[in-house]
């Protein structure tokens, strides 16, 4: 194998291929970036272009667009409160607070740098331990869905600003809203009004852009007529690089941690990233010494989200190599390249074709060290984007995402939903009500009712569908998980009333 | 400075106008054909689109856009198909059964089958099902036996509800008068994946699916009238005494109206495509039946099995 | 002064209602699951209702006059825009929209220079990114149905 992974990285560095790599990267972190465009978008684009190269170029290149994408979309959740693709939400916790600051240019270095590390960590698991980890994945069934998506809702409890039961309320919203659309099973047509397009359901992406970028565009743009989007200007310093890249190393656990989170919940077969970084921010939050910092701007929180939500997409690949089995949707578009090249996945991708499933390994890893270079020197300039007046930023942003969302489904009907979920997002935060819940409920909604809805239907074929449900290995783990983060805020604040009424403090 | 940028705003608006003037249309084709996939990128139908866009290209002559319309297992790309100019430079991919039991199924899937004209057929995906290969059941009959003693016991895993799987496995119950669990899964993969984790006892599967993973599974039977050449050793439902047809078809269509000229020219694209021996072998390579039925021989093929299957729906519907 | 959790409680109430009310009709397998996060809506509004009677939150919805006829003024002009794209097509409509909202947002409104200014940015703006969508990436924009 090791000798499989040289020739791979030789063909990396093999002139053209490596021009590919760059543009990869380049088109993905655009496309992260562009809140509207997807890594899928991006990816089914520039698939026919690949025809005319040779497997090895053309999945190299796929691989600069699926890792740049998992770092372009943090650059927008820091800067404008919008996350790229819904796999940066959890950045957004952070990262805005950070540029509100005037420390934008932190926030897009952390970003960079901890997108690296996670993309690193998650392609050695992949090349190293690709088939057995598969064969694992596959024991994730209905329970272990469910479980994953209660423990998911009990996220919640961290962010739900003040009262916990706002916060559930929200997720339940959010719930609903992600049953609007074609029943899972049943295959019954719910909630769409007369409306046909919404046989699919509510786009997540619409939902991101209605819930966080227009409020806050509304709000302090529209409604407080400030002049710019972060109170203080930014001025980039190359001093600001170093800075970041120390004070993370400094936290090694949370950089391990967040990336095993997010390379485990990748070979999920399509628990996908949109969970993996909020898990990760929230257990970064859960263990650290100074839960506080978290939500004012801190670039751990950042961290923790950008290397979780980088690592799920070497994580993702995991299953798709070895089975043919896609864990995200960026996955299915690599699917469909190794198909039209003739490469079928499964233990000849590894044998027989062992180059070029090498080289596109490869290309994964030094793609993550491009997306470094590019990211933190990068940040000078994206930085600065934010400095741009108000009256001539906003009205962009607000033009680019009624283009994003309408180009996603070709129908007018979604731009409609990001404006109502706009107004209402803007309400609700209005009403000390975060908007982030709902997006939850949204996103674990599917995962919740599938399965639910399956366990039921299995476990009544089985003989107890409670049975069913509990008495599995990977069940009963995630079921402590969840009974542990659902307690969790209770002991928390227990401990932290002890330690405050303990004398020890005073000193 | 004032007059030049009135009179750059002027050429910008008259942009617009330029580009939304109409379509010169003298000879068929003459302009880019949009081709609407009405699933996800990275799917079957993607890929073999993917195949023939170059081809029809060539063949038509003007450059061929794919366009993705996801939503409702197709059906939000063929609520937008019907919608479209019949002039020939919108068609979509087609798919059998769905494109039957949608507009069955559901109240409102935004289309109805006869709103589609079928340009051409050129896959067939047969549907099996499979078992194990460390399972009881050796052959279909262990299967229907075991069914009849144990009745709802059987979970069997296949892709989406109304649909090609969820159809088979309800006239499969009819005919053999036995009871299974049915457990649909968001996909074909999700249900692969579930099957092959052990979580349902039998699939209903797609041929590349089961032909793909063949060496960890037992395929009872095909829903096919000959045996499916990759595997030829598995029997046909037919075979076995049971009249069950069943398969996943791929095909192109247009919308309503369009003229019987345009879809000769396109039809003609496809079917070229579809027979060309290098082709074919592609897609038996990677298990799928390659097929070519033309426009008229297609819709004759929609009309039966909306006969065949009206009544299961109605049926089961309750 | 509005007493947040009244209001919060009351439409969830209502909208609890409304959801119950449109999916009586679904079969078992597709309304299993909204019954159950019915049942914790309902019981989650309960609650919020009750801290409402005992220890609401009250707040100001907005906190100006001022601030109240910026949001309206603001959303009408974004409202405006997504009703008129489709009739007048994409192009058209994203141009007046984006100098419209430069010249609303900027201090002083209605001098010659900020008109100017304005109209010259959005050409250049929406220009670049309709020429980005509609020929690199294929995605069909709205032409608009007066002009077809």
């Amino acid at each position: 194998m090791l000798d499989a992974a040289i020739s791979g990285l030789g063909h990396v560095f093999a002139f053209y291929n490596f021009l590919f790599l760059f543009i990869g990267v380049f088109m993905g972190i655009v496309f992260g970036a562009l809140p509207g465009l997807t890594a899928t978008m991006g990816l089914a684009l520039l698939v026919p272009f690949t025809f005319t190269m040779s497997p090895a170029g053309g999945l190299i290149m796929l691989a600069g667009i699926y890792v740049g994408a998992m770092y372009g979309d943090s650059i927008p959740a820091i800067l404008i409160n919008t996350p790229g693709t819904p796999a940066a939400i959890a950045t957004t916790f952070d990262g805005f607070p950070l540029s509100q600051k005037g420390m934008a240019q932190h926030g897009l270095v952390a970003a960079a740098v901890a997108s690296s590390f996670g993309s690193l960590v998650a392609n050695i698991v992949l090349a190293t331990s690709a088939p057995p980890l598969a064969e694992a994945s596959l024991k994730f069934g209905p329970p272990e869905y469910f479980w994953l998506g209660i423990f998911g809702l009990t996220i919640i409890a961290t962010l739900s600003s003040g009262f916990i039961f706002k916060g559930l309320l929200g997720g339940a919203f959010g719930l609903i809203l992600s049953t609007v659309g074609m029943a899972p099973l049943g295959g019954d047509v719910r909630l769409t009004f007369g409306y046909p397009e919404l046989q699919a359901g509510i786009e997540l992406i619409v939902a991101l852009i209605g819930f966080f970028c227009l409020p806050e565009i509304l709000s302090s743009i529209i409604g407080q007529r400030r002049q710019s989007y972060s109170s203080q200007k930014v001025t980039p310093k190359l001093g600001v690089i170093g800075e970041v890249i120390v004070s993370l190393l400094k936290k090694p656990i949370l950089m391990i941690r967040s990336s095993a989170i997010g390379t485990i919940i990748g070979f999920a077969p399509g628990a996908g990233g949109n969970i993996a970084s909020m898990v990760s921010y929230n257990e970064a939050i859960r263990w650290d010494k100074n839960p506080k910092d978290f939500g004012k701007g801190t670039i751990k929180g950042v961290a923790a989200s950008e290397a979780a939500n980088s690592a799920m997409a070497p994580g993702s690949l995991i299953p798709l190599l070895t089975l043919g089995i896609p864990g995200s949707p960026p996955a299915a578009v690599i699917l469909g390249a190794l198909m039209l090249h003739g490469m079928k996945p499964g233990p000849e991708l590894f044998s027989a074709y062992a180059d070029v499933t090498f080289s596109f390994i490869m290309a994964l890893l030094v793609a993550a060290f491009l997306v470094t270079v590019v990211g933190t020197f990068g940040s000078f300039i994206f930085a600065r984007i934010i400095n741009i007046p108000a009256r001539l930023l906003a009205p962009a942003i607000v033009f680019m995402t009624v283009l994003g969302s309408y180009s996603i489904r070709n129908n007018m009907l979604d731009v409609w939903i990001m404006f109502t979920f706009g107004v209402i997002g803007y309400a609700s935060n209005k009403l000390k009500f975060h908007p982030a819940p709902i997006v939850l409920g949204l996103i674990l909604g599917p995962f919740v009712e599938e399965g639910l809805v399956q366990s039921m239907l299995a476990g009544k074929a089985a003989g107890g569908i409670l049975k069913y449900m509990i008495f599995r290995p990977i069940s009963a783990v995630l079921i402590a998980m969840c009974i542990m983060s659902a307690l969790w805020p209770i002991y928390a604040s227990w401990r932290a009333r002890r330690v405050k009424d303990s004398p020890r403090v005073k000193e | 400075m004032k007059r030049t940028l009135i009179f750059i705003m002027i050429m910008a608006l008259s942009g617009v106008v330029i580009f939304a003037g109409p379509a010169t249309a003298d000879q068929f084709p003459s302009e880019t054909v949009t081709y609407q996939i009405p699933f996800n990128p990275g799917g079957q139908s993607d890929v073999e689109a993917r195949r023939q866009q170059p081809l029809l290209e060539k063949a038509l002559g003007v450059k061929v856009v794919v366009q993705y319309k996801p939503g409702g297992g197709g059906s939000v790309g063929w609520a937008y198909l019907v919608k479209q100019k019949p002039n020939g430079y919108f068609i979509s991919g087609i798919n059998i059964p769905h494109i039957i039991l949608q507009p069955l199924a559901r109240g409102n899937a935004g289309y109805k089958t006869e709103q589609l004209a079928p340009i051409a057929l050129f896959q067939a995906t047969p549907i099996g099902i499979a078992v194990m290969k460390d399972s009881n059941f050796k052959t279909l009959n262990d299967l229907i036996e075991y069914a009849k003693k144990n009745p709802g016991a059987v979970t069997c895993g296949g892709s989406g509800t109304w649909s090609g799987h969820h159809i088979a496995y309800l006239q499969l119950q009819k005919m053999a008068g036995i009871k299974m669990t049915y457990i649909p899964y968001k996909g074909a993969s999700p249900s692969v994946a579930a099957f092959l984790g052990g979580h349902v006892n039998t699939l209903w599967g797609n041929s590349n699916d089961l032909f793909q993973h063949k060496d960890r599974i037992r395929v009872l039977a095909f829903g096919t009238n000959q045996a499916f050449a990759p595997m030829p050793d598995v029997p046909t439902f037919k075979s076995l005494g049971y009249n069950l047809m069943a398969s996943i078809d791929r095909g192109a269509g247009a919308p309503p109206g369009t003229p019987a000229e345009v879809i000769k020219v396109l039809e003609k694209a496809f079917l070229d495509i579809a027979n060309d021996p290098k082709v074919k072998a592609q897609m038996l390579k990677d298990g799928f039946v390659p097929v070519s039925m033309g426009a008229a021989e297609s819709k004759a093929y929609i009309q039966d099995k909306v006969k065949e299957w009206a009544p299961v729906v109605k049926e089961f519907k309750k | 002064m509005l007493n947040a959790d009244r209001i919060i409680g009351f439409f969830s109430l209502a909208f609890g209602g409304v959801i119950f009310a449109v999916t009586r009709d679904l079969s078992q397998l597709g309304g299993v699951f909204v019954n159950y996060v019915l049942i914790a809506i309902f019981f989650l509004a309960a609650i919020m209702i009750v801290k409402g009677f005992t220890k609401p939150e009250r707040l100001r919805f907005f906190d100006s006059m001022v601030e109240r006829n910026n949001i309206l003024i603001g959303l009408i002009i974004l409202f405006i825009y997504l009703f008129f794209m489709p009739k007048v097509g994409f192009l058209p409509a994203s141009y007046i929209f984006y100098a419209c909202f430069n010249i609303y947002l900027a201090e002083d409104r209605w001098t010659t220079k900020n008109i100017i200014q304005s109209v010259a940015i959005s050409a250049i703006v929406v220009t670049f990114f309709f020429l980005i969508f509609h020929f690199f990436l294929a995605v069909p924009l709205p032409i608009g149905s007066w002009f077809e």
